[in-house]
């Protein structure tokens, strides 16, 4: 037996120590991921244009009177599992609450224009420190209970003290009071110009007082809304229902019924849109965009969010303003919008999205040169180690990721790609833990409150998007367009803003941030995403 | 399968017996296309001048002339992208599946020998346990707890993270096989005269037992090693794959699978090198299976 | 030979074994999650949270406490038979979560176990009996090629092909009941047969070569019987033992590659369940789901024991 064995060993050992030799060989090929030229100029001709490229794709109004719809069916990524919009802030979640909670204005068309919805009227005091709204007449719940001022209060209380991320838009409220049976009066500790805009977001949804006495359960099972759609299914399943509420006070969408259908992959979504088992998605996959022609049309349209490479202020080697100055003469923004975003959406070389009012282009174009001229001196000078952070799943960011990296890697930095899962990602994010980073910013409007809190005020709730980015002067800017008393003064705080940010240079803008859909092109004018992000239903 | 039984007809092994090589055709051939795979990943950078992270063309061409794969969504070329994938999967397969037998063989033969007992009993138990769980919680969080951007001497980003995950499913099904093994060959002659002799447990284990075990462990592996490589391109669609931008068919596959109708040589291409490295081991496994099965050559 | 308390005491083993194997698999889930950075308070409240609102979040759902103090309350709860309320869905308790996914999962399981099988058996028998050692060849070879595919790729394809070029199957979904379902069911799970195929052909191969070798076999096709007929009346049931074996080992197997195909036809089932469970840190729902997964396989393993047991009578002494 034991001879057996042995005879039998001996080419099974030769080739064991074949398989060996060649797996030894790829272990040591296998480690080095830049072979020679690695760190490869962009080559191609992705360098073309240096103009800013509109947002592309079908930019689709909606019509007004449009053929009605029994079901519209939706494809969203998230399930639905939460319906406090307090609590929310996804595109389709906020959707949901769009369509669901009834608000004192509401926004019109494609963009962040505003006209009254539940209110007949609102009116701002001359000094922008009182706002006074009346409410319409016999409005009612959809359970068909009255609507009153009560309820319009208690929402408001709910929402200067909920632990949520609109906290921000309610500081500036001191008090709320009941005037008379229809109307109500909010009082600011300090002008409150964008008040008006900010009553048509989901977050200033009116609810009743006793349902959200304990918000909690409320939101939990179907809670009762006064907005254009009611709740007919409780959250957590599969899909998602709403009918029409016809006792709804403002205008009538055409759609009797939504059905949100949770596909998590995005492809799938595609799939299921061109087989016609759904009506609308929600951002379809970046690659597939060209692609989706005859049947669907995709859809790109420019918002108050921009995309932008992420740098830790508050950590080497970004803690240094000449690194971050370097990163910025180093990235080739004009190739990551043509191929990261396929050139569906404009280039950004600024401090806001480019459809402000006082945006301008502060950032350097690309020269490798003057980058590498910055970092003498810095302890970037001879290459320092830079991780690059994303979010496994991400489409977009995975492609920037890899052309920031061959960008800085063009200046001497030694540039790892990590992706993270989307959870333990967001908690770096949130506690700074991170050293550069392609991730996007945004809001639901133009009002300062929005993107400019978000992006650039070091005291709001987003840490300046995230740097850790502090300057008293940009915090004065950024404050001094809350309170600007004309669209002329807001726009030169905005331009303040950005001379500031062209020296300081916190994070790279590269794009506009799209919001991004597809829909069955024959009901293309009857249902889009806005600049909100919400989706839009034409209506009657 | 045409094992050899008298004087090899096939040219191959014919010229096989000439050198002294072993000369079933089938092991020839596997082994043969595993070393061009991995001769071709090392020599076409060189030979075309594409690296393999450049971006040397235009995005999405299709296979031509200057491209005969074509090119992917950065332009970069994809020939040499999907060669140069094979290192890093070959060398991921031999990692699991080496360190997973070697380990989880060791493990289940001493169950074996130790045979009853509360060690055996709680051990099978554990192996029980890991071959039960869902293989998904386990990647996924050992993945995100290792942390998926950590990288090693020689191992590219994200790897370190996906072998823990398969060493810790592996071992099991590798200790379940040798626990049987171990368990039938207690009983076998050279055992029990090698037991009666008084040789102590570990010689036993060491050099009776090992041995026979391993042999069969390794037929078992190298189509686990199949498995292994289709596996890890599945757990890119967890997001617990290679990182970017290293190359790794699976990877590849994952980020082209929207663009499969519009640009189909970006996933084809990387699939059709998973499926004849999958052929190569077979014919291996096939190979090695005939001469255990065969005894003498 | 066997006795009733024999039979009793294997009985009572088994469920002590179970029970072990069911306490290994909580704790080990348990502990491995919450290695992993993040938890549900934070992807609760999203990226709107404030410091504040996050530490009142953990205190409220407990995730403050040492990863001990939890695991001690997982254990202790799951041996009371409570499987504990979602994290991030406090509505739902746990055990309706997994009652929900799981009969999707398991029909699809099922579906696909019955695809391998009934493609996987001929094309077995043809390569075991076949006298051309080509065909044999051919049929292994591209049943270990299909193996080496990513199960994704193979999904995707099918959708393209059959559901959106051919339009014979909905490119996704799952309908609201029976036997609406089946229409949703069969594309998931030809592409979830495809996972195991290679290993069926290759078993049922192995076992027809090795039964077709056997005397009376020979004999039979001597006598002028047409050796198919043979090869199907003696060697097929020669096939069920290995592949009794198979069917057990599949059960974990195809239950993960069920996650990337649920994943990719939106099927609602445990896969997707789990990954959404994991990705927003959901402990308990990930807890009772690896629970139920193991014990699942436990339990087939069980039933194929048993089979085996029935059916092969060496096997009942050799305890």
């Amino acid at each position: 037996m034991r001879g057996r064995m042995r005879s039998g060993c001996k080419p099974l050992a030769a080739t064991a120590l074949a398989v060996a030799i060649a797996a030894l060989l790829a272990a040591c090929g296998g480690g080095s991921d830049s072979d020679a030229t690695g760190g490869g100029a962009a080559t191609g001709d992705a360098g073309g244009e240096t103009t800013a490229v509109q947002a592309t794709g079908d930019q689709p109004e909606l019509t007004q009177g449009a053929d009605p719809v029994d079901d519209l069916r939706i494809g969203i990524a998230d399930r639905v599992t939460e319906l406090d919009p307090l609590l929310t802030g996804s595109p389709a979640l906020g959707s949901i609450g769009h369509l669901t909670s009834g608000t004192l204005f509401r926004f019109v068309g494609v963009g962040d224009d505003v006209e009254p919805a539940l209110a007949e009227s609102g009116r701002l005091s001359d000094d922008a420190m009182t706002y006074t709204v009346k409410l319409k007449p016999d409005l009612v719940f959809s359970d068909g209970s009255e609507l009153t001022v009560e309820d319009v209060k208690a929402s408001f209380d709910r929402g200067r003290t909920k632990d949520g991320g609109y906290r921000s838009f309610f500081a500036p409220i001191k008090q709320v009071t009941i005037v008379d049976d229809r109307t109500v009066e909010f009082r600011f500790k300090s002008r409150y110009l964008s008040f008006e805009n900010f009553l048509a977001y989901p977050a200033a949804g009116i609810f009743p007082a006793r349902g959200i006495a304990d918000d909690t359960a409320f939101f939990k099972t179907q809670p009762v809304t006064s907005g254009p759609y009611k709740v007919v299914t409780p959250p957590n399943g599969a899909t998602f229902r709403l009918e029409r509420d016809d006792g709804y006070a403002g205008p009538k969408p055409v759609a009797r019924a939504v059905t949100f259908v949770t596909v998590e992959d995005p492809n799938s979504r595609v799939a299921q849109l061109r087989s016609g088992q759904l009506d609308y998605i929600s951002s379809p996959p970046l690659q597939q965009f060209k692609s989706l022609t005859g049947d669907v049309t995709p859809i790109a349209r420019s918002g108050y969010a921009t995309t932008y490479l992420g740098l830790n202020n508050t950590r080497a080697p970004f803690d240094d303003v000449r690194v971050r100055r370097a990163a910025a003469l180093a990235v080739d923004r004009a190739q990551v919008q043509k191929v990261a975003w396929q050139g569906i959406v404009a280039r950004n070389d600024g401090a806001l999205p480019t459809i402000f009012d006082g945006y301008e282009a502060v950032l350097p174009e690309p020269d490798v040169e003057a980058a590498k001229a910055e970092l003498k001196g810095t302890a970037c000078e001879s290459g320092c180690p830079v991780t690059l952070l994303i979010a496994a799943g991400d489409d977009w960011p995975q492609a920037a990721a890899v052309i920031i990296k061959s960008n800085l890697e063009a200046i001497g930095m030694k540039v790892t790609i990590e992706s993270g899962d989307p959870v333990a990602t967001l908690d770096r994010k949130r506690s700074l833990e991170y050293v550069a980073m392609p991730t996007f910013v945004g809001s639901f409007s133009s009002i300062p409150e929005g993107y400019p809190s978000n992006a650039l005020y070091s005291k709001g709730s987003f840490l300046s998007a995230y740097t850790g980015y502090r300057s008293a002067q940009m915090d004065r800017a950024i404050e001094a367009s809350i309170l600007a008393r004309t669209p002329a003064e807001r726009r030169a705080a905005y331009e303040r803003a950005g001379d500031i940010f062209g020296r300081d240079v916190p994070f790279v803008t590269l794009t506009d941030f799209p919001v991004t859909a597809a829909v069955r092109t024959e009901l293309k004018n009857t249902v889009t995403p806005s600049s909100t992000v919400f989706i839009e239903i034409a209506t009657e | 399968m045409s094992a050899t039984a008298a004087a090899p007809t096939h040219p191959v092994a014919r010229v096989a017996r000439r050198l002294r090589l072993p000369s079933d055709v089938g092991l020839l051939i596997g082994v043969g296309t595993l070393a061009a795979m991995l001769a071709l990943a090392f020599l076409l950078p060189v030979v075309t001048g594409y690296g393999t992270n450049e971006f040397a063309g235009a995005p999405y061409q299709a296979p031509s002339l200057s491209h005969p794969f074509g090119t992917d969504q950065f332009g970069r070329d994809v020939m040499v992208r999907t060669f140069a994938a094979a290192k890093v999967d070959y060398m991921i397969a031999f990692l699991a599946v080496g360190v997973s037998l070697l380990i989880g063989t060791t493990i289940g033969v001493v169950i074996g020998v130790v045979h009853g007992g509360v060690v055996d009993w709680l051990l099978s138990r554990l192996v029980d346990a890991v071959i039960a769980f869902p293989l998904v919680i386990l990647v996924l969080a050992l993945v995100v707890a290792v942390g998926p951007e950590k990288s090693a001497p020689g191992l590219p980003a994200g790897t370190p993270a996906l072998l823990i995950a398969l060493f810790v499913f592996g071992w099991a099904f590798y200790a379940r096989l040798a626990h049987a093994q171990a368990l039938s060959l207690r009983e076998r002659e050279f055992v029990v005269a090698a037991r009666m002799m008084g040789y102590s447990r570990t010689r036993i284990v060491m050099r009776h037992m090992l041995p026979n075990v391993l042999a069969t462990a390794t037929a078992y592996a190298v189509g686990d090693a199949v498995f292994i490589i289709g596996a890890t391109a599945s757990l890119a669609f967890l997001g617990a794959g290679v990182q970017p931008p290293t190359p790794e068919w699976g990877q590849i596959m994952f980020e082209a699978r929207g663009v499969l109708e519009t640009a189909w040589w970006t996933s084809v291409f990387p699939g059709l090198a998973l499926v004849v490295t999958g052929l190569a081991l077979a014919l291996i496994a096939d190979g090695l299976i005939q001469r255990l099965e065969g005894g003498s050559k | 030979m066997t006795t009733v308390s024999s039979i009793g005491s294997r009985v009572g083993l088994r469920v002590l074994q179970t029970v072990v194997v069911a306490v290994f698999v909580t704790v080990i889930a348990a502990v491995l999650v919450r290695l992993a950075p993040g938890d549900a308070a934070t992807t609760l409240l999203g990226d709107r949270a404030t410091p504040e609102g996050v530490a009142r979040l953990q205190a409220q759902l407990g995730l403050d406490r040492s990863v001990f103090a939890q695991v001690a309350e997982t254990l202790g709860n799951v041996a009371r038979g409570d499987l504990g309320t979602s994290l991030t869905r406090p509505d739902q308790p746990v055990s309706r979560i997994v009652l929900d996914a799981l009969p999707v999962t398991l029909s699809v399981i099922a579906a696909a176990l019955l695809v391998a099988v009934v493609v996987g058996v001929p094309l077995g028998l043809i390569a075991g009996t076949t006298r051309r050692p080509a065909v044999d060849r051919g049929i292994s070879l591209a049943a270990i090629g299909l193996l080496a595919l990513p199960s994704f790729f193979l999904a995707i394809i099918a959708i393209l092909v059959l559901a959106l070029t051919l339009g014979i199957a909905p490119a996704g979904g799952w309908g609201g009941g029976w036997p609406e379902n089946l229409k949703y069911l069969w594309l998931p799970a030809l592409s979830l047969a495809v996972l195991r195929l290679p290993q069926v052909v290759r078993v049922v191969r192995e076992a027809a070569r090795e039964a077709s070798s056997h005397e009376y076999v020979e004999a039979a096709v001597a006598r002028g019987l047409s050796p198919r007929r043979v090869t199907a009346r003696h060697v097929l049931p020669n096939c069920l033992l290995p592949m009794l074996a198979l069917v057990g080992f599949d059960a974990a197997v195809l239950l993960s590659g069920a996650v990337v195909v649920e994943s990719i036809f939106g099927l609602p089932g445990f896969g997707r369940e789990l990954v959404t469970a994991v990705g927003t840190r959901d402990y308990p729902t990930i807890q009772g789901i690896a629970l139920t997964a193991a014990l699942f396989v436990v339990f087939v393993n069980l039933v194929v024991d048993a089979l085996y047991a029935l059916a092969d009578p060496r096997v009942r002494t050799a305890r």
